[in-house]
């Protein structure tokens, strides 16, 4: 039961799979550029649903999901045309597929709207090809037959007409099969019909001239028999007539009280028969396992947990080989120069084996991708805009958790560049632009990492009004003058939104700041180009797995800290000339022409103090653009691998997670966002002196 | 017996080949009829177990392809399939499918059915 | 199989009356925990120090790959700070969502005691005190049971 539920579970997921591509394929139909590839993926998407639903019983859903593909059958085999076809009730079937499938995950039901099935059966002309097959009105646990069934007949004989067509043997049935299954049911006796066999020049020992007549001596019903040769035979190919029937019986039976030798031979292996069955139905417990199981090729399904655990085991490999590198520095040279060899291709090993690794959790963009095109129609309906959606790169691969991660911002994007970046289609043709706008997502890999990019040829960003919203927020000095990219840049600003007025579709102040909270918070980065009148573009820069991060290792005291490489800015070696003391104990750093204030790693998370601080490492941070932390000693640049700290400890402030560094030594990987809240509480700690405050 | 499992659902080629492994079945999986063809020139299966609906190439055509093989003639062939239609039937069987089994398969006989077609 | 398992080579818990108990001793305490809860027994390494932590939160540590939270036992007890030395151990106990270590002076043996030597911590208000589950009377000697999860809380209660 166990692995029942486990199954359970993997069609789930499959599910979801198969909702998320028919989404796609009824887009591409809505948009009028389904080929039938689509039309036949949608179906198939259907079908599966529908299938599996068959298997656990799910008939709320076999249900819906036979209706639904009966229309797309209809499409497929062109009885219908995509052309002419109302596909928002094919749409609307999608979504009520996807939440029926959420609903019976859950166990819970749905009522569905009695007009969309209606709906859908006007689609395919009247009701569906087929009715649904009983099958699947049973109930999960289906109630034993004889429950529901009339008193079991008493024992007697039951006759069975067997007239296969003549091209019998090519589907490699052996009549023995058949007479087997019905030897299952009772005594049987059996005669041959021989009369249809041409003589022996004409005879194609391939073609089947014979007919059977069984009689079983049974108390199993008429149904049950018939059920149990009719996968193998087809309806007009036998014929079950009940033994009270006496004429029918003996009719054909006329040499019933002899049966020949072989139909005996044939009726005796009835019981060990059953006896193999039984054998087969329990199996020893190792052959769970399947020995002698081939590589067949195609896929397996593993559980993530499993992948999980050897991408950790491949982050202890790279720690112990980082610990092996620091050994090496102190062996002898001429031993270290062989070591030093070997270490090589470790490490080039253990790369590929954690590329590997990564590669069976990456999941292509498209995953994402394939939601957006409907997005865009239903705002362009809700907006009144036209825009045609381009997709590239919806192959690029990236970690299946970056892939959950960027639906959010991506659709936010989309739904940005709808909302406040294009114009109306009155606007664009005054503005000299085809009335139709263009917004494009694309993908790519640019190193260790994946560039999205989301551009529309809209009106881009309002500067004017952006500068003077920041103004009157005192976000900026009235006398700053900001450069274009600076000013673009105040989109990211929290509480800046540039449209005029709000709309249900961008609301007010859910704006580009949390999209970049969110990109940041995966380590990536969001950067804006706009062009006035020509149109933005926005684009991520996401790492490609969140397992492991590229960090700058910096020292303070004598405690290591990893500086995620994508917040930071720059590293340099402090000058005391560029360090402007303020007056309460603070200072700024000047940075060819800006500011950025100082704070001492060592003050804010409460480390003994061993230095002067001689390096900063400048950071971007949410909510300052600049910010200097002074630490002793940049250690250098390492690929880490990131340790949950939260479930073996707490959430510690200004700490995003850990690592373990070469020498088995665990550093914290610092969450650079939430320094400079720190050092607002930090102010309360009695101030240290060092060479940059004044104490 | 060495046991061809073709269904592109993986849900349902994964609950056939726990199935027919667990009653200590050599088990060889494919996704569609055309990787079945291929598995089943490599493999050489002893029954073949098909879904009916798949991409690139069904169970029918499948089914065809084997029979059409010098080699394919005596492998029985099962197709598992929703579909119970009767016209959909008779074209399976025209096309060479020794069984035609209507999911939601029980799992008990399909295994009795195995142990009669081992004959 | 499992590293309980092995530290209980020594006699099994064979009846119910009886709970295996790890002790170890602080100054002139002997302080015990449930033989159940303990992981393993590891020495001394540095740890890395957390930040705005409790100050008995010595820092986390690494345990072939995973990383675990140590904590001073003396300064939660109110005994001062720890100072390691070659027989300091580290204690890895199961808190049931996580695994953490105490740092203690030194291990010194497993006991069987019967169930019936069990007796509730007195409800004296002294440092460290809220950290007891239970007193152990064993002849003239006094074992002090520890409640794990009140070792690792880090605002006493």
């Amino acid at each position: 039961m166990d692995a029942l539920a486990e199954i359970r579970g993997i069609y789930f997921d499959e599910c979801d799979e198969f909702t998320g591509l028919l989404e796609g394929y009824l887009a591409a139909m809505a948009e009028g550029r389904a080929t039938s590839e689509d039309i036949n993926g949608a179906f198939r998407a259907v079908h599966s649903i529908k299938g599996g639903a068959g298997a656990f019983g799910l008939s709320a859903l076999v249900n819906f999901a036979h209706r639904f593909e009966a229309c797309l059958d209809a499409l497929r085999s062109g009885r219908v045309s995509v052309h002419a076809a109302p596909i928002d009730v094919l749409l609307q079937a999608g979504d009520v597929l996807t939440n029926l499938v959420q609903a019976s995950r859950d166990g819970a039901t749905l009522p569905i709207d009695s007009g969309l099935l209606e709906a859908l059966e006007a689609f395919c002309g009247g009701t569906p090809k087929q009715a649904v097959p009983a099958e699947f009105a049973i109930e999960p646990e289906p109630a034993p037959a004889e429950e529901a069934a009339p008193p079991a007949p008493s024992r007697r004989p039951v006759t069975v007409r067997i007239t296969p067509d003549a091209d019998l043997f090519r589907r490699a049935i052996d009549p023995r099969v058949v007479f087997e299954a019905l030897a299952g049911f009772g005594a049987l006796e059996l005669t041959c019909d021989t009369s249809a066999i041409p003589p022996l020049d004409s005879l194609d020992p391939l073609t089947c001239h014979l007919a059977w007549t069984a009689v079983v001596n049974t108390d199993a019903t008429p149904g049950a028999i018939v059920e149990a040769i009719d996968c193998f035979l087809a309806d007009h190919e036998f014929t079950v007539l009940d033994g009270s029937d006496a004429d029918h019986a003996s009719a054909p039976a006329n040499q019933g009280d002899t049966p020949s030798p072989q139909a005996d031979a044939v009726a005796q292996p009835g019981p060990a028969a059953s006896a193999d069955a039984a054998a087969v139905a329990k199996p020893e417990p190792a052959a769970v396992t399947a020995p002698g199981r081939r590589a067949g090729g195609g896929t397996i399904r593993v559980d993530l947990d499993r992948i999980d655990k050897l991408m950790n085991l491949v982050g202890e490999i790279v720690i112990t080989q980082s610990m092996l590198t620091e050994r090496a520095t102190m062996l002898p040279k001429r031993e270290a120069a062989v070591f030093v060899d070997a270490l090589f291709s470790l490490n080039r090993q253990t790369r590929e084996l954690q590329d590997n690794v990564m590669a069976v959790r990456a999941q292509p963009v498209k995953v994402v991708f394939q939601r957006l095109p409907r997005l865009v129609r239903e705002l362009e309906r809700s907006l009144g805009k036209k825009a045609e959606l381009k997709l590239a790169g919806e192959d690029t691969e990236v970690d299946k958790t970056i892939v959950e991660e960027l639906a959010d911002p991506l659709i936010h994007m989309i739904r940005n560049a709808m909302d406040h970046g294009l114009e109306s289609p009155e606007d664009r043709l005054a503005a000299g632009k085809p009335q139709e706008g263009v917004i494009r997502v694309s993908a790519e890999h640019r190193g260790s990492r994946i560039l999205i990019s989301i551009s529309d040829d809209g009106k881009g960003i309002d500067r004017d009004r952006l500068i003077e919203k920041a103004r009157s927020r005192g976000l900026i000095a009235p006398d700053v003058d900001l450069t274009p990219e600076e000013a673009d840049n105040l989109i990211f600003h929290p509480g800046l939104s540039t449209a005029a007025k709000v709309t249900d579709v961008s609301g007010r102040g859910v704006g580009m700041d949390v999209v970049r909270r969110n990109v940041e918070a995966l380590g990536g980065r969001i950067t804006v180009e706009s062009s006035p009148g020509r149109g933005c573009k926005f684009t991520l820069g996401l790492p490609l797995t969140l397992a492991v991060l590229d960090g700058m290792i910096v020292r303070a005291g004598a405690e290591r800290f990893v500086f995620p490489l994508s917040s930071i800015v720059e590293t340099m070696q402090l000058d005391s000339r560029s360090v402007e003391p303020l007056p309460g104990g603070r200072s700024v750093l000047r940075l060819r022409g800006e500011v950025a204030p100082i704070i001492r790693l060592r003050d804010l998370l409460g480390i003994r103090a061993l230095g002067n601080e001689p390096n900063v490492v400048i950071v971007e941070t949410d909510s300052v653009p600049r910010l200097a932390i002074a630490v002793d000693e940049i250690v250098g640049q390492q690929q880490v691998v990131v340790k949950n700290l939260e479930s073996s400890f707490r959430r510690v402030e200004g700490v995003s997670a850990a690592t373990i560094l070469g020498d088995g030594l665990v550093a914290l990987i610092l969450d650079v966002d939430a320094l400079p809240a720190m050092t607002q509480t930090s102010r309360r700690a009695p101030p240290m002196t060092g060479m940059y405050g004044a104490a | 017996m060495r046991i061809l499992a073709i269904d592109d659902t993986r849900t349902l080629r994964e609950l056939l080949c726990r199935t027919l492994r667990a009653a200590s079945h050599d088990v060889v999986e494919a996704e569609n009829g055309e990787e079945g063809l291929t598995r089943f020139s490599e493999d050489r299966p002893d029954v073949v177990i098909t879904d009916l609906n798949m991409p690139v190439l069904d169970g029918i055509e499948f089914t065809r392809a084997v029979r059409a093989r010098p080699d394919g003639g005596e492998v029985p062939i099962i197709i598992l399939t929703t579909e119970s239609a009767s016209e959909i039937k008779a074209e399976g069987r025209r096309a060479g499918a020794t069984a035609w089994m209507v999911k939601p398969f029980d799992p008990q006989r399909l295994l009795d059915m195995l142990g009669q077609l081992r004959k | 199989m499992s590293a309980a398992h092995d530290l209980s080579g020594l006699p099994q818990a064979a009846s119910a009356d009886l709970q295996q108990i790890v002790t170890f001793r602080i100054d002139d305490r002997t302080l015990g925990v449930e033989v159940e809860a303990v992981r393993e027994i590891k020495g001394w390494q540095p740890t890395t120090p957390l930040p705005n932590a409790a100050s008995h939160v010595l820092g986390v540590i690494n345990l072939r790959g995973a990383i675990i939270a140590v904590y001073d036992l003396r300064r939660r007890l109110g005994l001062g700070p720890a100072e390691v030395s070659r027989s300091s151990v580290v204690i890895v106990v199961d808190l049931g969502e996580r695994l953490a270590g105490i740092l203690v002076d030194a291990v010194s043996d497993i006991i069987d005691m019967p169930r019936s030597s069990f007796r509730a911590a007195p409800d004296i208000a002294g440092e460290g005190d809220d950290a007891l589950k239970a007193l152990l009377v064993r002849g003239n000697d006094v074992i002090a049971l520890l409640d794990l999860s009140a070792i690792v809380r880090e605002t006493p209660i």
